[in-house]
């Protein structure tokens, strides 16, 4: 038993010591790689700052310098069209009367003094016969030679009849086709008073019109109004003569514009909104009332740096960019702003106009430095 | 006459039976070849069963809550399921139940359906099952090719979909047919906010109306006269113009219609991945999975069957094609190629060194014989017990172990004859007998040290179980007909009354051992002092060995793995693609170069399109007239990539890749998880991990899972505000599931294809958060209030994934390990990582993956062995009757390592657990020689006329010739898989530069060491 110990023993000795010593000539070398490994890696890892630039494959880190640009604040609303309530006229019964012709209906435009509907009314006709005597005394009064104080009566009650017709609402036109033909008109005409488009027409000839009856309205549509309601967020930027830029899908491709004119002091409570009022020029007419629009309301404009919109990378509620220095490195900044559209986001701070901005892959430096 | 003298008596006499059993045993081992299913790779990856949910629009959060964690909940009780695994991510979420060893996988499934069947899901929502396929199941990977321009890539998803899919899936075998890539067509309706204003319409309104407007319905039987009509109200929409007529509502007489207040368009589903191929930027892809346990040959050559029809059907518009990329056969073909070439150069050179040292060819074509047989013994076995056959497990076969037995005999018969002077039949009996015990007991060890590989279980077991049950009953064979065929066959070979001559060289030789021992025989301390000298380098070299836990199989392709930051967009994500994807074709070695972003349709993968894997496949050496040189192309690969920040790269191939995602359970090859509850911390505790790993030399691609990071736009409702408004939680929601998201609202069917009808506020009103802030809120009554108003809207960080383990959450730090053996690097990593993170109380830290199963194999491997020792201890006592020359063969053991280790150290050859087998086969051949030379020198010994020391140096230099022979043929048969680098070969390398480098030292020890060794501890004390 003893004999085969003399050769288990100086066996195993040997397999261990051989073992050891390779152990100890293996992991050696070991240390001092990964001595000279934190060393690098406590350069590569100082903050914020990735590896330098020559390293990085320009297909997928391309840089861009920021353009300096006025760029607008805008809020974006949708409004309906409504009439400019300036501009629109009722064209009222000034006198009872039966109505007899009507010469335009709902939807025609008109000019100012137009004719629209004449009415039969007694007492015009009776004002009218005022007017025809009146005027005949006067001149009866004026070829006697008669006494200065008649005379004079006579010229005022002239005038007091044709204002009271002027009141009844004849025109001056019609006073001078009565003068012209010293017969009373059986019919009243009644004008547009503005120039612009019959709306609504209340009653139907033959119809009886008491005094202040609405005949028709007729609206002017060359300003119109744009309502839009705002939201609570938006009301701190809210200001008389903002501009309004918009558009109709009614009418594609079309753009119209118009300023803020009025702020409503209280809020809608249907809605819970501030409704906002906008005076919008509407010379050729396109543009109708109760059209659906929407647009931009511009509240400002600043002078920012426009970025490519690729360049801003967002972490949680902060945008960032990475700008390229001493063409090495890439750094990170917080930046704030907005984006302009679909390719382009304006950076009001943070951001200083010489420094290149990496325009693509910034996503992928993010990923270097962001943990 | 003992016994075995009377059986090989008998044996002799009734020859032509024995004959006859091998000739049938022949048949049955070729027809039993024919039916194995060969594999590439063997199966390692455990039977997994996957519970796919998806919930379109979701996010990672709401998914856990209400799918994962039911579906967990529900299944934790699953029988056999050894762990339970998720992740949820944004709509999709993937409940994973590993069994246990040894499960039946249909069993398995039947019970995962039956406890998913207690659980409630939202409405809409229904669990899938992942394909019965395992993790190289993944067999044939094809396009849809079109050169015609009129077929859109919405067009050639369906055809994926509705045509191809059905037609392979129907292939038996097939598991199923996974489509990746390309656009799921979609009628969509894309109302106009401001026209839903205007006609007073309500988003509610348009959804309801759309489902009201699409149906058919059964109205019975009408019975008319003798006949009946069925009665059929028809109703579904057919076309764009049939949705755009849907009436919503009727305002004062004037019906709203669809047109009226959206856009009816023909769009596609959003998209969540795309696949590139070669120079196209977006193809349609399919990938055929295997069914688990099925031939992959056969299934292949039935599915490349079918596109063939299914491409001259014409059930595919014109210009349009399957067109297959990747085929596993090629592989498979390849790998054949390879093993069966070293095989049969094995054999040549056995049969080479048999008619070289036995001086005769039909005697060396006897012997060789024993290979078939004994491979066919081998084959019905493992058909019979349903072991299917890998490429590990055939190439690992040694033939000069297989022989050794009817070597041993052989030789024995021939010395006798050599030596003349008996009777041929008396001499055939008594050679044969008097080797039979030595030879059975030797070849017992063998199988004995084989042993442990049944017994390994887990991954390594599924290994190489096939690979002991080829060599164990290949073993066995070998004892039989060493004892029945081989004395036979002589018997009939030499039954003339030949004349045997041995060669001269061998007689040559047997002087100047016989010289040489009787010089080393003085002086025994001298002879082991150098011995131990060598077993003492052979210790340095073994410290220089790195471990590693299975070799790699060459696959011939590579399979890039490219995370880019999580918060990437679809289209970002494809334009990188296509930049890396057109660098790797510059690579001439490069076949087809695909591109896969994302996730498939079906949620089969869990990843986000910021996960980008590349497939390259690689020309065949035939075509490019050399191997290709993978590291060169991975260096320069590599090169580029370090080129572009903020990406991990990872290099794998494409089975491979599979089955360390299956083992692992996280995409990558080793992680460290941390469980615990709260994700902001266990980010935080990740990124210290990480940071410490990347101080440890040999750690490389060490990356983060990450799982928070995900830019989140929070909708939190403001009850209050919404109470002033007479608003409920759901009508805002409703405005962020209809409007935002979009939600299905209807199918249309177009034949037997069918479609979602999608309802959705086009890109505009819905482009950024202040957008979506200004979306109306239809309130009760009838105002519209903007979302902002009732709700805060907010951009946050919320989680990507959420990945469980266990119902607990954790996240995972993957890393490799390059340039430093495995274990060693993780044993730094863990101690450097212990030493430096403090966890919280209640956070677990865990290490997994291929490390995790080698260290399992290697504790199971220090348990088996000494138990496979002792037994062979036991079979040692038994044949030498006596414990002294049983230990002396044992301690003489680890010297026979000494040429292994050196080969290893030599070839820069891990030591994997392939090479640990290759020393069990070491040891064994090593004690079968010493059983064989004591056996001899103690017979030898015995007999009065010699004495100690001469009876020593003549039983030596009898066994001389056998004693070589069998070495050289062990060594020899595996020498061209030593020194082959062929695809296929990786597997067998370190296993056969084991054996082939430990014959030569085992033979030293044997013939030169151990008869001094025996003669020093025996001298004096009898024998």
């Amino acid at each position: 038993m003893k004999t085969w110990l003399y050769i288990l023993v100086p066996a195993l000795l040997a397999l261990a010591i051989g073992y050891g010593a390779g152990r100890h000539a293996a992991t050696a070398p070991t240390n001092s790689t990964s001595a000279a490994e934190k060393a690098a890696d406590a350069a590569a890892t100082t903050p914020d700052a990735a590896k330098p630039a020559q390293a990085f494959n320009p297909d997928f880190v391309k840089t861009v310098l920021p353009q300096s640009r006025t760029v607008p604040d805008t809020i974006a609303v949708t409004g309906k069209l409504a009439l400019d309530r300036q501009r629109v006229h009722i064209a009222a019964a000034r006198v009872a009367g039966r109505l007899g012709r009507v010469f335009v209906f709902e939807g025609e435009s008109v000019k100012a003094g137009q004719p629209l509907a004449e009415v039969y009314s007694p007492d015009f006709i009776s004002a009218e016969n005022e007017y025809l005597l009146a005027r005949h005394f006067r001149d009866a009064l004026a070829q006697g030679g008669s006494d200065a104080t008649l005379r004079d009566d006579a010229a005022e009650t002239f005038l007091a009849a044709t204002n009271r017709l002027k009141v009844l609402g004849a025109a001056d036109a019609d006073i001078a086709g009565l003068d012209r033909s010293g017969q009373a008109e059986q019919y009243l005409l009644v004008r547009a008073p503005i120039g612009g488009v019959v709306m609504q027409r209340n009653v139907d000839a033959g119809g009886y019109l008491n005094i202040g009856d609405s005949l028709m309205t007729v609206a002017d549509t060359s300003t119109l109004w744009l309502y839009f309601n705002s939201y609570d967020s938006d009301y701190a930027a809210l200001k008389l003569g903002q501009p309004l830029d918009f558009q109709s899908s009614s009418l594609p491709g079309r753009s119209f514009s118009g300023r803020v004119s009025f702020i409503a002091p209280t809020i809608d409570p249907a809605t819970h909104t501030l409704p906002v009022r906008c005076d919008i020029p509407n010379p050729d007419r396109l543009l109708r009332p109760e059209m659906f629009v929407s647009g931009k309301l511009g509240t400002g404009e600043r002078t920012a740096l426009v970025v490519p919109r690729s360049a801003v990378i967002r972490v949680r509620d902060q945008d960032y960019v990475f700008v390229q220095q001493g063409g090495k490195q890439y750094h990170r900044l917080p930046v704030q702003g907005h984006a302009l559209d679909d390719t382009e986001y304006a950076v009001v701070t943070g951001l200083d106009a010489a420094t290149p901005v990496v325009s693509e892959g910034a996503v992928l430096l993010n990923q270097v430095s962001g943990s | 006459m003992t016994a075995s003298e009377k059986f090989v008596d008998g044996v002799i006499n009734n020859r032509a039976l024995v004959f006859l059993a091998c000739a049938l045993l022949l048949l049955l081992g070729g027809w039993s070849f024919r039916q194995l299913p060969i594999e590439a790779y063997p199966n390692i990856a455990p039977l997994n069963v996957q519970v796919i949910t998806q919930w379109p629009g979701r996010s990672t959060l709401e998914v856990e809550r209400q799918l994962t964690v039911p579906v967990e909940t529900a299944l934790s009780g699953v029988p056999d399921a050894a762990s339970v695994r998720s992740v949820s991510l944004f709509g999709l979420s993937v409940v994973t139940i590993q069994f246990r060893d040894g499960s039946n996988d249909f069993q398995a499934r039947q019970n995962v359906q039956q406890y998913l069947a207690q659980i409630t899901f939202p409405t809409g929502v229904q669990p899938s099952l992942s394909p019965d396929s395992d993790a190289t199941g993944e067999i044939m990977r094809y396009r849809i090719a079109s050169d015609n321009p009129d077929v859109d890539l919405t067009e050639l998803k369906s055809l994926q979909d509705w045509e191809v899919f059905k037609e392979l899936k129907s292939v038996p075998g097939v598991a199923d047919v996974s489509g990746f890539g390309g656009m799921v067509r979609q009628y969509q309706v894309l109302p106009d906010p401001e026209k839903l204003q205007r006609y007073g319409v309500t988003l509610a309104q348009l959804a309801q109306a759309l489902g009201n407007g699409n149906a058919n319905v059964g109205g019975g039987l009408l019975p008319s006269g003798e006949q009946q009509l069925v009665v059929r109200g028809v109703g579904l929409v057919q076309s764009l113009d049939d949705i755009r007529r849907i009436t919503v509502a009727g305002n004062g007489g004037v019906p709203v219609r669809v047109a009226d207040v959206a856009t009816v368009q023909l769009g596609h589903a959003e998209r969540l991945g795309q696949v590139q191929f070669n120079h196209q930027d977006d193809i349609v892809q399919g990938v055929v999975m295997l069914r688990r346990g099925q031939n992959a040959s056969a299934v292949l050559a039935q599915v490349r069957e079918k596109i063939v029809g299914i491409n001259a059907s014409g059930r595919l518009p014109e210009g349009v094609k399957v067109q297959p990329y990747y085929d596993r056969q090629e592989l498979l073909d390849l790998t054949v190629h390879t093993v069966t070439h070293t095989l049969l150069v094995g054999i040549v050179l056995v049969l080479l060194v048999l008619w070289v040292f036995l001086g005769n060819l039909r005697v060396a074509l006897t012997v060789a014989a024993i290979i078939p047989l004994g491979l066919c013994v081998s084959f019905s076995g493992m058909h019979w017990l349903d072991v299917p056959a890998n490429l590990i497990s055939l190439g690992a076969i040694d033939f000069g172990l297989i022989v050794n037995a009817a070597v041993i005999v052989i030789e024995n018969i021939m010395q006798h004859l050599e030596r003349g002077g008996r009777e041929a039949g008396l001499v055939f009996r008594s050679a044969t007998a008097e080797v039979q015990r030595a030879m059975i007991f030797s070849t017992a060890i063998i199988i004995v040290a084989y042993a442990p590989l049944f017994l390994l279980g887990g991954v390594e077991g599924r290994i190489f179980e096939p690979m002991a049950f080829t060599m164990g009953l290949a073993l066995l064979a070998s004892i039989a007909l060493s004892s029945s065929f081989v004395p036979a066959a002589a018997a009939t070979l030499f039954g003339g009354g030949w004349v045997v001559q041995a060669p001269r060289f061998i007689e040559w030789m047997q002087q100047r051992y016989r010289a040489i021992l009787e010089v080393l025989i003085r002086y025994p301390f001298r002879t082991g002092l150098v011995s131990l000298f060598f077993l003492g380098l052979s210790g340095v070299a073994l410290a220089g060995l790195g471990t590693s836990f299975l070799p790699t199989l060459e696959e011939n392709n590579l399979w890039i793995r490219v995370t880019l930051p999580n918060t990437v967009d679809l289209a970002y994500s494809a334009g990188i693609a296509d930049r890396i994807r057109k660098r790797i074709a510059t690579e001439s070695e490069v076949r087809t170069v695909t591109a896969q972003i994302g996730r498939p349709d079906d949620g089969t993968d869990s990843a986000g399109v910021y996960n980008q894997e590349y497939g390259v496949y690689f020309k065949s050496p035939a075509d490019l007239g050399h191997a290709v040189d993978r590291q060169g192309v991975i260096d320069r690969l590599q090169q580029y990539f370090d080129g572009i920040p903020g990406i991990d790269v990872n290099f794998s191939q494409y089975i491979q890749d599979n089955v360390d995602e299956a083992l692992s359970g996280v995409k990558g090859e080793n992680s460290v998880k941390i469980f615990g509850d709260d994700l902001p911390t266990l980010q935080a505790k990740a990124e210290e991990v990480q940071a410490q790993l990347e101080q440890v030399q040999g750690v490389a691609d060490v990356g983060i899972f990450k799982e928070l990071g995900q830019p989140t736009l929070n909708l939190s409702v403001d009850r209050i505000a919404a109470q002033r408004y007479g608003l409920n939680v759901s009508d805002i929601e409703s405005v962020v599931l209809n409007a935002v998201g979009g939600n299905a609202q209807t199918q249309v069917q177009e034949g037997e294809r069918v479609y979602d009808l999608f309802l959705r506020l086009p890109q505009g009103p819905r482009s950024g958060p202040e957008q979506i802030a200004r979306l109306l809120v239809d309130a009760p009554d009838g105002s519209r209030v903007p979302v902002s108003a009732v709700a805060k809207v907010e951009v946050g960080d919320g989680p990507f994934f959420v990945y469980r383990e266990g119902a607990r959450r954790y996240i995972a730090i993957k890393f490799g390990v390059r340039g430093r053996d495995l274990g060693g690097a993780v044993a730094a990593a863990q101690a450097r990582v212990a030493e430096h993170v403090a966890l919280p109380r209640g956070y677990v830290l865990h290490w997994d993956g291929q490390f995790n199963e080698m260290k399992l194999a290697q504790r199971k491997l220090g348990l088996i062995i000494p138990v496979a020792l002792a037994a062979i201890f036991v079979l040692l006592v038994l044949a030498f009757g006596r414990v002294r020359d049983a230990a002396l063969v044992l301690i003489n053991v680890p010297f026979a390592a000494i040429g292994g280790v050196a080969a290893l150290y030599l070839a820069h050859e891990d030591l994997s657990i392939s090479a640990g087998i290759g020393f069990l086969s070491l040891f064994g051949i090593a004690i079968q020689n010493l059983v064989i030379l004591i056996t001899s020198i103690r017979e030898l010994a015995q007999s009065p006329q010699w004495q100690f020391d001469a009876a020593v140096v003549e039983g030596a230099t009898r066994r001389f010739r056998s004693v070589l022979m069998t070495a050289l043929l062990a060594a020899l048969g595996l020498a061209p898989a030593a020194f082959s680098h062929a695809i296929g070969s990786q597997a067998q390398r370190p296993l056969a530069l084991v054996i082939f480098g430990g014959m030569l030292s085992t033979t030293l020890l044997t013939l030169l060491v151990l008869p001094v060794a025996f003669a020093r501890v025996n001298r004096g004390r009898g024998v």
